[in-house]
Formats: C-alpha cells, sequence, structure tokens
C-alpha cells in the first residue's frame, strides 16, 4: 500500500528526470517471495525506478543503523538523500525518512505520500545540498 | 488473494492495517463540465496520502440511455466487476457494490472541468472513506487484455547490497530514494 502512494504522490507528481528511486523487495513477512517481489513491481512502474530482490534480511538490517534503530530490521522505510551523498563502508545516513513501522521510530515520520513529495520538492530545488 | 466482504475494514484486513481515519471530504462546483463517461483512475481515501486504495471506474451508457459502470479494486482482486444502481444526474453519480454482507454505496461529484470526481463511501448508511478519481484517456492496451504483470525487471540483490551501492553512487548527482518494502 505505501508502495502505491508513493507512486502516486512523489513519482506520479515529481517528473523530474533528477529524481531516482530504488525499491529493496526483501522477505520480511510470511508471504513474501521472489514471485511476491515479482507482482509488486507493478506498483511502481515509474522508469526511474529500480527494483531489486533480496533473498534475506541482511540488507534491512544494515540500513538499521542507518535510522538509529535499537533493533530488528528496517523496512516500510523511505530514505531520502540529497545529491553528493555517497555510500561508502556502511549504509548511508538519509536527509529525511519516512516509516510504517508504528512505534519504533517517530511518530511525526510516520510515512505520508504528500509529506514525502514535499521533501523530494526540496532537494529537487537545491535545499539540503 | 484472500477473500473478503467488500468493505472497508475488508480492504484493511487485506493489507493486514489496523489504521484508520475520517472520511476524505467530498467536491462539488458549478455545472457546466465534462462528462461522466469514460475511464477513471484514482483511489478510495481513508487517511490522504496515507491509507489509499486503487480503484478504476469505467462508466458508460447503453443504446438505450441507461448508465452502466464497471470497478476494479484491486485490493479486493475485482476487476472489472459491474455495479449496481447506477444513477447520473448531471454532474453527481452514485453507484452501489453488493456482496454477501450488504452494500458499499458510493456517491461523488464531478469537478467543473471535468476531470476529477470526489465523494464518499459509505457503509451501512454511514461514510467511511472518500475517493478521488481522475480522468484517463483510456486503460494501456496491456492492463486492456489482462496483462497486468510488470514492465520493470526485479534485479537481484546479495546481502552485501553492493549493486544497490553501486547504482547510488552512479547516480550521486541525482536526488535519490531508498525503499525497502515488503512484497506482500
Amino acid at each position: 500500500m505505501g508502495a502505491r502512494v508513493a507512486q502516486r504522490h512523489v513519482l506520479e507528481r515529481i517528473g523530474d528526470p533528477r529524481l531516482r528511486a530504488y525499491v529493496v523487495w526483501a522477505p520480511i513477512l510470511a508471504d513474501d517471495t521472489e514471485e511476491a517481489a515479482k507482482l509488486a513491481v507493478a506498483h511502481l512502474p515509474d522508469a526511474r525506478v529500480t527494483h531489486y530482490w533480496t533473498r534475506d534480511k541482511s540488507v534491512a538490517e544494515a540500513f538499521r543503523a542507518s535510522l538509529g534503530l535499537a533493533e530488528g530490521p528496517a523496512w516500510d522505510v523511505y530514505l531520502l538523500y540529497p545529491p553528493g551523498v555517497k555510500w561508502g563502508n556502511g549504509t548511508p545516513v538519509p536527509w529525511y525518512y519516512m516509516h510504517q513501522l508504528n512505534d519504533r521510530l517517530p511518530a511525526e515520520r510516520r510515512f505520508n505520500g504528500a509529506v514525502l513529495a514535499e521533501k523530494v520538492r526540496e532537494l529537487l530545488a537545491g535545499k539540503g545540498h | 488473494m484472500r477473500a473478503a466482504a467488500i468493505t472497508i475494514a475488508g480492504m484493511l484486513m487485506l493489507v493486514g492495517s489496523s489504521r484508520g481515519g475520517g472520511p476524505a471530504a467530498g467536491g462539488g462546483a458549478a455545472p457546466g463540465g465534462a462528462g461522466i463517461e469514460g475511464t477513471w483512475r484514482g483511489a478510495i481515501v481513508l487517511q490522504p496520502a496515507e491509507v489509499e486504495f486503487d480503484m478504476v471506474l469505467e462508466v458508460g451508457r447503453q443504446a438505450d440511455g441507461k448508465w452502466v459502470a464497471s470497478i476494479d479494486l484491486p485490493v479486493q482482486g475485482l476487476r472489472h466487476r459491474p455495479v449496481d444502481a447506477m444513477v447520473v444526474n448531471g454532474r453527481e453519480l452514485s453507484f452501489r457494490l453488493h456482496d454477501s454482507t450488504g452494500a458499499t454505496a458510493f456517491k461523488g461529484t464531478l469537478s467543473e472541468d471535468g476531470r476529477t470526481i470526489r465523494g464518499l463511501v459509505s457503509e451501512q448508511g454511514q461514510p467511511s472513506a472518500g475517493f478521488v478519481l481522475e480522468r484517463v484517456a483510456a486503460r494501456p492496451a496491456r492492463e486492456e487484455a489482462g496483462e497486468d504483470r510488470p514492465v520493470h525487471a526485479l534485479h537481484p540483490l546479495a546481502s552485501s547490497a553492493a549493486e544497490l551501492a553501486a547504482r547510488f553512487n552512479e547516480d550521486v548527482d541525482k536526488v535519490r530514494l531508498i525503499l525497502l518494502l515488503s512484497p506482500t
């Protein structure tokens, strides 16, 4: 559901070619299979999106540090980076993020597609870098 | 797709969400807009930009003048499902969707410029969500043919995320979003 909201509010409304998105589909829930991920790709059909499937939770757990999570994998999270940020030894810390993790992260960062779109527009306008 | 009643609660159950909220506002405008016939795409909106469910409505008129429509609600596994009691009166439209548990009623208003329909979804007579639809030219041919398969590739990603890191750094001059998601 978050994927569709991101598609509708961010990617469909911001056609800027300077935007890229990478979706990591990960096996978090019991029914999360590669086949399910192949279907889920349809939720974000934008040409600026690259879709990945990872067979375990390693990537989601690696991003825990980037978000300051105490434990568990980082999933249902949306991380935003300005131009210039590079991925070095560890997963990069986002300039802004939103989540659907209930009380594991601050309530004020709960995912809202319109808010995320506004943050994207700020970066495209040159703020944050 | 698991079976569930065609209700807002049923949709929430299917996506595993406990969230809910008040209905989005319905809309209206002065007369003079384009017609309601056509294909409309949008969402049932429980919480704007947070909890939304895809919806497609196709509205047509038979030779005898009777209004007909079909609805897609992917979260419910519905595709080209005929609606009942379709009524169009000026820029107002209403219809119902029945299942074994009862009826879900939709009532909306076409915007003055003819590009948007906004309205309310009601269950047991009580508004439970909003909906907003935008006119689209037509469904893509592959979708019309029932080929909803994705057009994008799914790339394998190692546990080290090396492929993602490389792409991320190649796009260093771009604004970038990383989404970590469950596919179900």
